[in-house]
């Protein structure tokens, strides 16, 4: 199938067409980010300026559009170059992780045997820790910083590829035309891209779509939960921390705060929603039984 | 006598069967034991059994697509199962296959030009893209397909067409040698005329040497000058076709030919219905491996292996039967 077939098809499905204007949306907020919310200075534009030194968060207000959070950090800045975050992660981590998971998972099916049994060990391995925790603690060892979380969720986000892409490759180079090929004199690395990567790589393409948005969710747990962005650095996750002690509102009012927690858990929610929307399509799309 | 452009001798190909947690092998299936045959230049040697016999694995051991247990096989008086990988990619352009499967054996994702434009490409021959295309459309050509084909994909085609793209692929490094692994047996009856009057056509056009396996008798009538019978991993007839037809010596064949359905429903046939399944491979029968279904069956077919020899002729059979 091609291409500009896909992206026709994506265009018609209302749900993906949703993901798609979302995604646009985020994509034209992160460009125009230096428009939307001009930092102070160029050099620290992801340090998220602050109103005064006030603690309690402040609703609304000219000058502040959503508002400031603890600490009196501009909301509306934070969301703004938090997107730019975003997708740097979730570009970064779903494609470094992807590659390895590719890389691992193609030279285990393909040459199979002691390869096979060395590279699946070690999946197997980084498979039995759970994610979470042990993305948690590698940053922890790295210490704080973007840099490291994406270190620490490249390094145990690998492994469900891997086994995508062994499983995918298993099935096609048993393939005639794979034999085809090999018949032909063909070398192994003309075998592996031409005939078995083309053939296997939509799968994998799907649950990347699925990971960018599940990625970002996992930046913003692990910011939440201490180990992720350093204070004051723009990052939805960060935005997300700053709600932390105001969930729960105060002074006899729950919903007191409520800009605290909407406004940066809507835009996770969304973005995350609209990678897995376009996936979705994809994997329909891609679906034989489905056309 | 034409010169032998293959020679397959005592070829052998088991596969292990591994069980339990350390992958011990268990037992071997012996799809291969111990066959020998030439193929003479310019002729089309069919070989024929039911399926599960050998004949594909052979065609692709022959190959190196799988690795033989042991035996040679021997093209033009080298041995092909001694050459290193470089030795081995060279002398692929001089023998090639076509596959049973005309869906499974077109890249779905390849157009019919890179399809057949790949093994011009793996051996270097065309200096430039036109050079490659002027090249491409020529084979296209001559396997009964138009150049406005060149820029489709393997899905837009019908099973014969599809096949026709298979044999261009296999023409495009202009070999010596097509082993033609049951080209036919999935295309309609209609369609199947047409690719057999295809190869015979590229045969003398080309010059092709053909070893042509099949399991339907009247294919394998139609296009072989000799022809050999397997059963059970074993070669139990290899004749002349004209000799097997009139001729058969082994019960196996004798009962296969049998089977050929006639044009005239009323003539009379003295069908020779076989008893029972084919044995597994893993355990092949004592003796004469085709003896626990065999209707003529006597004392020394479970005990002793008949061996494969030459009746007068050029006729090699291997029965008990015939040494009485």
């Amino acid at each position: 199938m091609e291409w500009k077939e896909i992206l026709t098809r994506l265009i018609k499905n209302k749900l993906s067409l949703f993901g798609l204007i979302i995604i646009l949306f985020f994509v034209l907020v992160a460009v125009f980010a230096p428009y939307l919310a001009p930092p102070r200075s160029p050099e620290d534009a992801y340090e998220i300026p602050r109103a005064g030194w006030q603690v309690e968060p402040q609703p609304p207000r000219e000058g502040y559009l959503f508002g400031t959070a603890q600490g009196s950090y501009d909301i509306f800045y934070g969301m703004v170059w938090g997107t730019r975050t975003a997708f740097r992660i979730g570009v970064i981590v779903v494609g470094l992780s992807s590659l390895f998971g590719i890389i691992i998972g193609t030279l285990s099916a393909y040459y199979g045997g002691i390869i096979d049994e060395f590279f699946m060990r070690i999946t197997d391995v980084f498979m039995s820790i759970p994610f979470l925790v042990a993305a948690m603690v590698l940053t922890t060892i790295l210490g704080k910083g973007l840099d490291n979380v994406m270190i620490a969720l490249v390094t145990f986000g690998w492994m469900g590829t891997a086994r995508l892409m062994r499983s995918q490759v298993l099935e096609i180079k048993n393939e005639e035309f794979v034999q085809a090929s090999i018949a032909l004199g063909a070398s192994d690395t003309r075998i592996i891209f031409k005939h078995i990567i083309a053939n296997c790589i939509f799968p994998v393409l799907i649950q990347a779509f699925m990971r960018m948005g599940s990625m970002v969710i996992t930046a913003s747990a692990l910011s939440f939960l201490g180990v992720g962005a350093p204070e004051g650095y723009a990052d939805w996750g960060q935005m997300i921390t700053f709600a932390r002690d105001w969930i729960l509102g105060g002074q006899g009012s729950a919903l007191k705060y409520w800009y605290t927690v909407v406004i940066p858990g809507t835009a996770i929610m969304l973005f995350s929603l609209s990678w897995n929307l376009i996936g979705d399509a994809f994997r329909d799309i891609l679906d034989p039984k489905l056309n | 006598m034409a010169e032998n452009l293959l020679e397959v001798n005592n070829l052998k190909k088991y596969f292990p069967v591994k069980a339990g947690i350390f992958k011990r092998t268990v037992a071997h299936v012996k799809a291969v034991d111990d066959i020998s045959f030439a193929v003479e230049e310019g002729e089309t040697l069919g070989l024929v059994g039911e399926s599960g016999c050998g004949k594909s694995t052979t065609g692709r051991t022959i190959l190196r697509l799988l690795e033989a247990t042991a035996g040679e096989v021997l093209f033009e008086g080298k041995n092909v199962m001694e050459l290193d990988k470089k030795e081995m990619r060279a002398i692929r352009r001089d023998m090639q296959i076509i596959f049973q499967d005309p869906y499974a054996s077109l890249n779905p994702r390849m157009t019919v030009a890179d399809i057949v434009g790949e093994p011009l490409d793996i051996h270097n021959l065309a200096k430039n893209k036109k050079e490659r295309n002027e090249k491409v459309k020529e084979i296209l050509e001559n396997v009964g397909l138009g150049a406005e084909y060149m820029n489709r994909y393997p899905h837009e085609f019908s099973g014969g067409q599809r096949q026709r793209i298979g044999v261009a692929r296999a023409l495009a490094v202009d070999p010596k040698l097509i082993i033609a692994d049951e080209p036919v047996s999935a295309l309609d009856v209609s369609v199947q005329a047409q690719v057999v009057n295809l190869l015979q056509d590229l045969q003398k056009e080309y010059g092709l040497t053909y070893l042509f396996i099949a399991h339907d008798l009247s294919v394998v009538k139609h296009i072989s000058d000799r022809v050999a019978v397997m059963y059970l991993g074993k070669l139990v007839e290899l004749t002349d076709k004209k000799e097997l037809f009139r001729n058969p010596m082994h019960p196996y064949t004798q009962s296969l030919l049998s089977a050929i359905p006639e044009a005239d429903p009323k003539k009379k046939k003295d069908r020779i219905i076989l008893e029972g399944d084919v044995p597994s491979p893993v355990d092949p029968p004592s003796g004469c491996r085709f003896h626990p279904r065999c209707p003529k069956a006597f004392e020394p077919c479970p005990v002793k292996e008949p061996e494969f020899k030459e009746y007068g002729d050029g006729h090699f059979a291997a029965c008990h039967l015939l040494d009485q």
